[in-house]
């Protein structure tokens, strides 16, 4: 399988579930984990075109992934170390990536 | 013979039936079909697996070690997988026919179910599925917290 692939779905649907609320609560709650195992598998990995897929995610998408991100992990899914790293590299990367006004 | 006698006969080999279903899933699976490696890794991951019946041994042997491989690698790259994988008590490797797009799902049970089709790649829907596990496992406090304020984050947006 392409190592892109993944994380290129996954953003994509990080960005609609958190903005949009496609999905229901628990889809929701599961999908934002597996994206915080994702980043921190590309801090890991340095996974090819990370950035490109999360520059996908707008600025309100951004907020609530990392508001929610915080919130499973003060209900103990991960470890505030794990936090860190996925919040830092959202929000390193979203600023980085975000298109100029 | 009288209507409440075969009645009570019925009953009975409802009752055997049902009974020998249950048995033949939970007991059948393990002492009648399991391969030397799929017992291997149950003993290394601590929990059974269950699999098709018409599974040869190659294809049993080639989805123990799917699971083998999903959960080195999810307990390679995660602080806490160890407390939440208390939280499942079996595995289910199904075809893919049964799931359509979900690749695996979490039952109230500790039942943790995966699609054959899982690559060794794929570790990240472990996390996913065990995500469920967490949650159901939360006191039912935790878990209305939990909802409540993920709910006002999302603004209340959730289309079930």
């Amino acid at each position: 399988m392409d190592q892109t692939q993944p994380c290129q779905q996954y953003i994509h649907e990080a960005a609609t579930v958190s903005c949009y609320g496609a999905r229901n609560f628990k889809e929701d709650v599961a999908t934002i984990v597996e994206l915080v195992y994702l980043l921190n598998f590309s801090k890991r990995e340095e996974h090819p075109n990370f950035d490109q897929h999360l520059a996908r995610i707008d600025q309100r998408a951004y907020s609530l992934v990392v508001e929610k991100i915080h919130l499973a992990t003060e209900f103990g899914f991960y470890s505030p170390a794990e936090e860190k790293i996925a919040a830092d590299l959202v929000r390193v990367r979203f600023t980085r990536n975000r298109s100029p006004p | 013979m009288n209507k409440k006698k075969k009645l009570t006969l019925v009953a009975l080999i409802a009752a055997v039936g049902l009974g020998g279903g249950l048995f033949a899933k939970e007991y059948g699976d393990e002492y009648l079909l399991a391969t030397p490696i799929e017992q291997a890794v149950e003993r290394k991951i601590g929990r059974q697996i269950f699999l098709s019946w018409d599974d040869e041994d190659a294809e049993r042997d080639e989805k123990a070690r799917l699971v083998e491989t999903l959960y080195d690698e999810a307990r390679r790259h995660w602080d806490y997988f160890d407390r939440q994988w208390e939280n499942v008590s079996s595995l289910e490797v199904l075809d893919e026919l049964m799931t359509e797009n979900i690749v695996m799902k979490m039952e109230q049970s500790g039942l943790l179910q995966l699609k054959s089709t899982l690559t060794s790649r794929d570790y990240h829907f472990f996390v996913h599925e065990l995500t469920h596990a967490w949650q159901n496992s939360l006191s039912w406090s935790e878990q209305d917290d939990l909802k409540a304020r993920w709910f006002a984050l999302s603004n209340n947006a959730y289309h079930y």
